[in-house]
């Protein structure tokens, strides 16, 4: 019998803590390079846990903390990717003291410079365009998703960087949840959560006292933003509990898929109709909380509609066809409309109005269409009608809305993701000193033709007068931008039709433009300078997983930690991080004791770590990597709205009235009560392309965007441990975007799985590959945005090749009352097409000419 | 024996598990016992096939693995380039496997793979290496967000701590697999039924699906949406009978449910007064 063989008792390497965007994990390391991550796991000993206890079923968070798709991909697929940034670089045409080229962003290559090149470049053009123009010339952005980090994070250095320089912010709407952000506000207030009243230990209230749980165009298991597959395990427990569980859906999604009862299919856009037939039933059969609508509501009948607004403005009006439009909203109306049988309707009617049932309503891709501001109306107004702060009935979103047991008085963590940073622990804030802002969806009108003026249209708003405030561009007193500094080079993927951007970016007005980030694709592309930033496995911080900072206090269902994260390898190539790059640009700049106050990385997460009550020394808590907080005996848990619930008079919302206004004063005031594109009660609007419109019969197809189940929005595009499990792979062996269509339309268009077709519309066309399915209502194709633009020609948009579908997307404002957030609604043909001929038709766009990772041109 | 125990109705095709596996043993050479895995290659893979129809369709997501095997065919071929470790474990030993292609044709499960560039057979280790180092699971276990993978010993699973019985993925490859599962799909039938005269949806219609050739009968009510599942059927064919007090009784015949069939709109009239 021969040896078998063994493997040693070590394998030398050393375990490091780290938290990433897919969660908490440990990395092992040997001589400078990542051997393996791991979910992070806690040993039984150091944790006291809490439970979930309910019809003698206990539910414990796991020890082991599961990750996130992309979670081990994010390691050393990522971090030693061919697509890395590694070096400093400058595009080869782009000469600062003499012809920049503009023209040929998006087309010409990049050559390595050095640090200190590129430093001297930044520094004499801000110091040029700063002497003539002023800081408002210079412009700073920012993707939406960088790395996971407290200290490294876009709040933290970036803005305390150019708000104390001084530029204009090109900022983006809440495009999460957009209809949400400029609708709700106006219903409930709630400005601070972008129109989402915080669900406050929902995962209690749902385990107690929810019988019924519906998912309205939502998806929690892959939703992908932080936090999804985590909750797996207690949708199952939910569900042994006895849970009955819907979906209404255009997609059969993954959460539907693993623990619905039932998958009802609706037509995209089509929300508000089965909403209001919804209404219709529940007022027939008296199955809603008059009571609470008198009390804590305005505008439900016409009873109680404030003082001044027309009769037959109420919403019972509307419903009851007493409204002008004389429709009576009954199931047998919204069937033919959002495809769901009258019986059925009613059937939702009738359990949702006589059981305790959570409504998984808020963000989702409903509330990005067209109208989508009357979608998150409406719904709410359907909400209150079951009484919202109601035991049992918890409004939420997809994501970070369900948290464990956590006390935020008694268990003070580090501030998670998206929170202030360094901002936070150092002696002196500089509010920005520019006031003039630019709405991401209006950048192409302001750069090609200034001046312009929109409302609305902010990141962060204060109040709902917000969305109604004028902008201007330039501003009084401002100059238009000339200098453009962007963190993470995937902001112009996000919203619609990205070549309104990408033709921006040629711009001979935009004289220098700069993108840092950690791998090189699409805006890099188009950028004059790129400098390389480090991933997190190779720079400090202190977070807490799952914890979204100022949004939301929690999004983790898991035992709650604090994690520092370790620097567990040195940069790759030349990479800083993006504090670093601030750090000497300030220090060239003569800012360097502001920006700074001569702390180092180090120091700064020492005085941040000093914020929490973590028994831990910073070294002992540093060393270790992690801590558990143990469960509090007496923890008593919150509800959603409860105060108000309780006592409307003295817990009143940020709404004029104080009440949930489902008669919008404000909207009435700004608008007037006759506005048909935003009534001052919420009503089903028939969108512009959607099924309905007279686009259809040239692009029949409504184009469904549900997040990309194995990328992070466009992040891990290029990993292909991921694009394996989903990407078609063409004849030509190139990894195709799927395109999802049922049977039923695969049949009508003659294409069959693994065919390669074009999507198109007027804005352009990309290619996909065919996956028939069930999972998909007939007249919908689901082929979702993220993928690394592959433009086949010089102009991008016209034919993209990775068939990110946001080359396409509808990119027109909601309606008069928002600038953007419709890009749901998207119509597209489709036709097979002959790969061989598109090759000898776009011989360079093939070889990779245009494809925004590809540097060297 | 102490093996990994796979629940394909707790598997959401995260695929946590292949990335666990990758990122072990892509690019790590873990010699004695394997060298770095080879692209393209899934020591452990969630196959995925859809079946049925319209809004009751279903995915079912199965990992697969090396089974290893008790009377593992590729251990038949390979003479002395694979060995059986102390805890049953059939694994390739990469230092005496060089051009033995015949390995990979010889495995009824597809499991084992060719590294072109190191010319030799790949495949699961069950991560012998870290159990060496002493640790308590494979990788693709302790990644697994739902518990579709565990790690268990199965000599100790018995009636009363298994939620469901034991199965093993093709037995009828006759190799005697190892690798325990629960839950392996099975056929079902599933549907709507409502009463087109009132158009309502019928909730506790009795419904009954009986085996054409063994007799052997399921059984469910509808629910508030008048939907029924009728699951983890045998093959064949089935005769489907709906019954409500007040409705007139109604059977289908015929139904083969190995499709999974969805028999959408069952309609049910009102017994006449």
């Amino acid at each position: 019998m021969p040896q078998i063989p063994h493997y040693p008792a070590s394998d030398g390497t050393r375990r490091y803590a780290t938290c990433s965007t897919a969660g908490p994990m440990f990395a092992y390391a040997k001589d400078d390079r990542i051997v393996r991550i791991e979910p992070m796991r806690f040993e039984p000993e150091e944790v006291k846990s809490w439970s979930l206890n309910r019809h003698g079923k206990e539910y414990k968070p796991p020890l082991i903390h599961p990750l996130l798709q992309w979670g081990l991909a994010s390691g050393k697929p990522t971090v030693y990717s061919e697509n890395r940034v590694k070096y400093p670089m400058k595009r080869v045409d782009w000469d600062p003291s003499g012809e920049r080229n503009p023209q040929n962003r998006g087309i010409s290559g990049y050559e390595r410079i050095s640090w200190d090149e590129a430093y001297g470049i930044i520094v004499a053009e801000m110091q040029r365009i700063g002497e003539s123009f002023g800081p408002s010339a210079f412009c700073y952005s920012m993707s939406a998703h960088p790395e996971w980090g407290s200290l490294h994070f876009v709040f933290s250095d970036l803005f305390r960087f150019w708000h104390m320089v001084g530029a204009t912010n090109r900022e983006f709407t809440p495009n999460s949840w957009e209809g949400w952000a400029c609708g709700a506000p106006f219903l409930w207030g709630y400005w601070q959560g972008h129109g989402l009243p915080p669900a406050t230990d929902s995962l209690q209230d749902i385990t107690y006292h929810s019988e019924t749980i519906i998912l309205w165009g939502t998806d929690p298991l892959m939703h992908n933003t932080y936090n999804g597959i985590d909750e797996a395990r207690i949708w199952k427990y939910w569900k042994d509990l006895g849970k009955h569980i819907i979906v209404i859906d255009p997609l059969y999604n993954e959460t539907g898929m693993w623990a619905a009862d039932s998958w009802i299919r609706i037509i995209p856009g089509t929300d508000n109709a089965c909403g209001a037939a919804i209404a219709h039933t529940w007022i027939s059969e008296g199955l809603y909380d008059q009571d609470y609508l008198d009390t804590h509501c305005i505008g439900f009948d016409e009873e109680h509609l404030p003082v001044g607004a027309p009769a037959g403005s109420s919403f019972r009006a509307y419903i009851m066809g007493e409204a002008d439009d004389g429709i009576v909203k009954t199931p047998e109306w919204a069937e033919p409309i959002c495809g769901i049988p009258a019986r059925v309707i009613r059937a939702i009617a009738r359990e949702w109005g006589s059981r305790p049932t959570s409504m998984w309503v808020l963000t989702g891709g409903a509330c990005r269409r067209t109208f989508a501001h009357e979608f998150a109306r409406l719904f709410g107004t359907l909400c209150a009608m079951q009484g919202c702060g109601k035991p049992g009935y918890p409004m939420l979103s997809p994501g970070l809305f369900l948290a464990g047991p956590y006390d935020g008085v008694r268990q003070l963590g580090p501030t998670g993701y998206a929170d202030g940073g360094m901002n936070v622990v150092l002696e002196n804030y500089y509010p920005n000193t520019v006031k003039q802002t630019i709405t991401f969806q209006k950048f192409r009108d302001c750069i090609e033709n200034p001046p312009q003026k929109w409302h609305g249209g902010h990141q962060d708003n204060f109040n709902a007068e917000m969305y109604l405030e004028t902008c201007e561009y330039p501003m009084k007193g401002h100059s238009e931008v000339r200098l453009l500094w962007q963190r993470g080079g995937t902001l112009t993927n996000q919203p619609g039709k990205m070549l309104r951007d990408h033709v921006a970016y040629k711009s001979e007005k935009i004289e220098t433009f700069i993108v840092t980030d950690v791998v090189f694709n699409r805006d890099c592309r188009y950028a004059d300078i790129v400098l390389p930033v480090t991933t997190l496995f190779e720079r400090q911080d202190l977070t807490e997983p799952g914890s979204v900072g100022q949004y939301v206090p929690s999004a983790y269902v898991g035992l709650r930690s604090a994690v520092f994260s370790h620097k567990i390898i040195e940069p790759i190539g030349e990479s800083r991080s993006d504090l670093a790059i601030f750090e000497e640009l300030a220090e060239r700049l003569g800012l360097a004791e502001q920006f700074m106050e001569g702390n180092t990385e180090d120091s700064l997460l020492e005085k941040m770590y000093a914020r929490t009550n973590i028994p831990l020394s910073y070294q002992d808590f540093k060393e270790k990597g992690y801590y558990v907080w143990p469960a509090l005996d007496d923890y008593q848990p919150g509800r959603q709205m409860k105060e108000f619930y309780e006592d409307p008079e003295n817990n009143p919302l940020d709404t004029p009235t104080g009440k949930i206004e489902i008669y919008s004063t404000l909207i009435a005031e700004f608008y007037g009560t006759d506005n048909p594109e935003i009534p001052v009660t919420p009503r089903y609007i028939q969108e512009r392309e959607g099924r309905y419109d007279p686009l259809a019969q040239k692009y029949p197809l409504q184009d469904l965007q549900a997040h990309p189940k194995f990328r992070f929005h466009g992040k891990f595009d290029d990993c292909e441990w991921l694009s394996e499990n989903y990407k078609v792979y063409g004849p030509d062996g190139y990894p195709y975007e799927p395109a999802y269509l049922n049977p039923e339309d695969a049949k009508k268009y003659a294409v069959e799985n693994g065919d390669i077709i074009r999507a198109y519309n007027d804005r352009g066309g990309v290619l996909a590959g065919v996956q028939v399915t069930h999972r998909v209502t007939p007249g919908v194709i689901w082929l979702t945005y993220g993928a690394w633009n592959d433009p086949l020609e010089a102009t991008p948009s016209m034919l993209d090749r990775s068939g990110d579908i946001n080359a396409i997307t509808n990119p027109d404002p909601m309606s008069v009352h928002h600038v953007g957030g419709a890009y749901n609604s998207t119509l597209v043909a489709i036709e097979k097409v002959d790969l061989d001929e598109l090759a000898a038709r776009y011989p360079e766009g093939f070889a990779g000419k245009y494809s925004t990772w590809n540097w060297k041109g | 024996m102490k093996t990994i125990l796979v629940d394909p109705d707790r598997c959401m095709q995260c695929c946590n598990c292949q990335n666990a596996c990758k990122d072990e043993h892509c690019d790590n050479d873990w010699s004695p016992i394997a060298l770095p895995q080879g692209r393209h290659q899934f020591w452990i893979q969630v196959r995925e096939q859809e079946v049925g129809q319209g809004t009751r369709m279903k995915l079912n997501r199965v990992p697969v693995l090396c089974q290893q095997c008790a009377d593992a065919p590729c251990m038949k071929v390979a003479g002395e380039a694979m060995y059986r470790r102390e805890e049953g474990y059939v694994l390739i030993d990469p230092a005496k496997a060089k051009g033995l292609k015949k390995l990979v044709d010889a495995c009824p499960y597809g499991v084992i793979y060719y590294n072109d560039e190191l010319d030799m057979p790949q495949k699961c280790t069950m991560c012998a290496h870290l159990l060496d180092m002493g640790w308590d699971r494979p990788r693709c276990v302790a990644a697994c967000p739902a518990d579709a993978l565990s790690y268990v010993d199965v000599d100790e699973l018995t009636w009363d701590n298994m939620y469901a019985p034991l199965e093993r993925l093709n037995p009828e490859f006759g190799t005697n697999p190892q690798v325990a599962y629960v839950n392996l799909p099975k056929p079902f039938i599933a549907g709507a039924v409502y009463d087109p005269k009132g158009d309502r949806c019928l909730e506790g219609v009795k419904v009954k699906a009986t085996h054409m050739v063994t007799g052997k009968s399921w059984k469910t009510r509808s629910d508030n949406y008048g939907e029924f599942r009728l699951r983890r059927l045998d093959p064949g064919y089935y005769t489907v009978a709906f019954d409500l007090c007040g409705y007139s009784y109604k059977e289908i015949s015929k139904v083969d449910a190995r499709r999974c069939p969805d028999l959408e709109d069952i309609q049910l009239y009102p017994k006449a007064e």
